[in-house]
């Protein structure tokens, strides 16, 4: 029986082994009578013995040994599993190692990407940040607040919300007053990253709980100050929202360098932005200067820049250089008395006076002297205007002289076109009155022969026939000589010089006059040396002759004797008609050569009042001189002078 | 018999008027220019005038002037004469208060009808002392 209790099959198993090997080592324990077992090493060894087999058993107490092992083989247990222990340690402690090393990576990653990126936009770059960090932190909410304008306040600028994976569209909803939060203000103002691995019991948190933390079920927070140029901006705010979390070194640092490129991203944008506002204002500037110098350059106006303090030329533009005469370089430097512009120098003192006192003048009539010597009326506008910080004379003028010549020429074509209008309604009223008094007196007298003709005496009958006889003649008369007069005016009748026998011409001429006015004078014609032929219009000669021998018998008294006399002198002649009758009244003398006028004293002597006036337009179409000289009741002189 | 005072520069014009004016009746007194024409008037207190408007030494503008500046003419009527188609004359002399004007195609017809007038205001009035 064994003492484990097997079955006894165990111990003739190994009787059965010994025998058939002839030795065999084994264990055993046996229970002995007092209960106990002891481990015994049994050597079994078969020998044969007169012819039967015998076993010898040799056993050996092992029980010491026994234990030595028990207590070896627990030791070896021990410390292997102590050494698997410290392996799975070695191994967590590598992983945690190699994961720090990857977030170091990555922190290092990211902050290279944002150093590199595009920071002059300060909302993009924010925004960047911001979700940079969250996904690289797996933050909740990472928002950027800034430090209000009066400094009282910061405000959320931009929050990035890890759950929506976006960006809050209301982020300016969110303020906190420096005053409600000064334990949490005073550790940012420290310049400290606010690190509170539990908001609720971090002493610079704990006031935020209530009103801003809890609501949102933040637990862990760390805000990093945002610093730019020594003054504390804004905040970066990291907010962990679930089981409180324990901000590692390397969050904590990656925290303050993300802060740090804040601060960055806003040197680089305001940076940008006021090279983007110098770039424009340049260019503006450029622009405007461009602007303004084509304009001063290609000014039809004269334009001038002068220092108010000295009144010294600074700059001219081309039409102003072109108007004086001389060039930009003789002008600038100079002032207005040195270069004689100024006509009257009282205008100019005046001027700049106005000038001083009102800051502007505008549009006044001013003469101007050029340099070569012309007199110019200028439209002149000036302003004072500040150039460096020094006042200078901007001044603007336009040549009117032109224009005044012109309105002048126009005021006095329009005075004559006047005058000739009076001349010829009044020439249509006397022609009408002098054509009305003959055809009155003729269809009154047709008139009263027709009604009156039996009460009439055969006198009275043959006056008034011959009135209107007479009347119809003196009517053709004035339409002819109207006619003539048209003539001349219209440029009808031209001087057409010929050959021409002087002396033949004035005795025909003499003989037709005398002939016409029915012998009522004779005339003496005194020809003295005339030269054989001339060259001169026959046509106007006769016109002027025949109205003036003509006259000169009209109003002397019957048989008083007209003289025509002719003389040659070098290259003209001199005609002189002189007769001693009524003679012309002074009054009437400087209205002798106006159409229809008539010497008061012509009583009821025939005439139209046109004869002179034709007789003057012939003498002048010949190119020569009329002189009229009379005496009241003593005569009339006339001479002409025609070159020949 | 009513007086006509007949201011005309012209001879036969001045003729011709009181040739026609004599057989109706009417008394003429002639004028051979403005200032003899003004002065008849005042003296002889004519019951109408008619008047050339040129003229020399006293034109009818100067005329009609005298004649309204003196209390006893000042009531005479007064017609000018004028040619047809002088309109800035007719409005001249109507302004100074010439009572009206007569072109001379006008003439033997107004005087005419002023005979016929006068004819009827004498038949008239002899009616009335009958």
């Amino acid at each position: 029986m064994q003492p484990d209790g097997s079955p006894t099959g165990t111990a003739a198993r190994r009787i059965a082994e010994t025998l058939k090997s002839g030795n065999r080592r084994f264990e055993w324990t046996p229970l002995r009578f007092d209960g106990t077992m002891v481990p015994l090493e049994v050597n079994a060894t078969s020998i044969e013995y007169d012819g039967e087999t015998l076993i010898v058993l040799v056993s050996r107490d092992i029980t010491e040994r026994k234990e030595l092992n028990a207590s070896l083989e627990k030791r070896v247990a021990e410390r292997t599993l102590e050494l698997l222990r410290a392996n799975e340690q070695l191994k967590n402690a590598e992983e945690e190692l190699r994961s720090r090393n990857e977030q170091l990576q990555r922190h290092r990653d990211v902050l290279l990407e944002l150093t590199h990126s595009d920071k002059s936009d300060f909302a993009q770059a924010l925004e960047k940040i911001c979700s940079r960090s969250a996904a690289t932190l797996d933050m909740a909410r990472v928002s950027y607040w800034s430090v209000q304008e009066d400094g009282s306040a910061i405000c959320c600028e931009v929050l990035y919300r890890r759950d929506t994976e976006s960006f809050d569209s209301q982020p300016k909803a969110n303020s906190l007053v420096f005053a409600e939060y000064p334990a949490y203000f005073e550790e940012l103002a420290a310049k400290r990253p606010v690190v509170a691995n539990d908001v609720l019991t971090h002493p610079a948190t704990s006031g935020l709980a209530e009103n801003y933390l809890k609501p949102l079920g933040i637990s862990s927070l760390l805000d990093a100050p945002v610093w730019d140029c020594g003054e504390g901006v804004g905040v970066l705010r990291h907010e962990h929202i679930g089981p409180p979390r324990i901000w590692s070194a390397e969050e904590i640092h990656f925290v303050a360098a993300l802060a740090a490129m804040v601060s960055l991203a806003l040197e680089e944008s305001s940076r940008a932005h006021s090279g983007l506002l110098l770039r424009e204002s340049e260019a503006r500037l450029r622009e405007s200067e461009a602007r303004f110098g084509t304009a001063f350059r290609a000014s039809p106006a004269a334009i001038s820049l002068l220092r108010l303090s000295d009144g010294k030329f600074v700059e001219v533009n081309d039409a102003f250089a072109r108007w004086l005469g001389l060039d930009r370089d003789s002008i600038v430097g100079r002032d207005t008395v040195e270069l004689n512009i100024w006509q009257n120098r009282e205008e100019r003192d005046q001027f700049l006076a106005d000038l001083r006192r009102h800051g502007s003048v505008s549009e006044v009539e001013r003469q101007f002297r050029s340099r070569r010597g012309t007199v110019h009326t200028i439209v002149l506008s000036a302003e004072i205007i500040e150039i460096n910080r020094e006042p200078h004379i901007l001044g603007f003028g336009i040549d009117i002289t032109e224009r005044k010549q012109a309105e002048v020429e126009l005021r006095r074509s329009l005075a004559r076109e006047k005058e000739l209008g009076q001349l010829r309604s009044y020439f249509v009223s006397i022609v009408s009155h002098e054509f009305r008094t003959p055809l009155g007196i003729i269809q009154s007298s047709a008139e009263i022969l027709e009604d009156y003709l039996e009460q009439l005496e055969p006198a009275e009958r043959r006056n008034h026939l011959e009135s209107i006889r007479n009347n119809t003649g003196r009517m053709a008369r004035i339409m002819e000589e109207v006619l003539l007069i048209g003539s001349f005016d219209a440029g009808k009748i031209e001087f057409k010089p010929a050959t021409l026998e002087l002396g033949a011409f004035v005795r025909r001429l003499v003989d037709e006059v005398v002939a016409v006015t029915a012998q009522r004078c004779p005339i003496e014609l005194l020809l003295a040396k005339p030269p054989d032929k001339i060259q001169a219009d026959e046509r106007l000669l006769h016109h002027i002759f025949t109205n003036l021998l003509t006259n000169a018998i009209k109003y002397s008294d019957p048989g008083q004797v007209v003289q025509f006399e002719i003389a040659c002198a070098g290259s003209e002649i001199t005609c002189t008609i002189r007769d001693h009758g009524i003679g012309i009244p002074e009054a009437d003398r400087e209205w002798l050569f106006n159409a229809f006028h008539r010497g008061h004293n012509v009583a009821s002597r025939p005439g139209t009042g046109l004869g002179l006036v034709v007789v003057k337009r012939c003498v002048d179409l010949h190119g020569g001189k009329i002189n009229v000289d009379s005496e009241l009741g003593e005569g009339t002189i006339v001479t002409v002078r025609l070159p020949i | 018999m009513k007086k006509i005072l007949v201011i005309e520069d012209e001879p036969e014009m001045r003729r011709n008027l009181t040739t026609i004016l004599r057989p109706e009746k009417f008394h003429p007194l002639p004028a051979e220019n403005g200032r003899i024409g003004v002065a008849l008037a005042k003296k002889e207190k004519p019951d109408l005038i008619l008047c050339d408007v040129m003229m020399p030494e006293l034109d009818g503008y100067g005329v009609i002037a005298a004649l309204r500046s003196d209390p006893e003419t000042v009531r005479v009527p007064l017609v000018f004469l004028t040619a047809k188609g002088e309109k800035p004359d007719i409005r001249a002399g109507m302004d100074m208060g010439a009572d009206d004007y007569l072109t001379i195609g006008q003439t033997l017809e107004f005087f005419q009808l002023l005979a016929d007038l006068a004819t009827d205001a004498d038949q008239a009035k002899r009616e009335g002392e009958h």
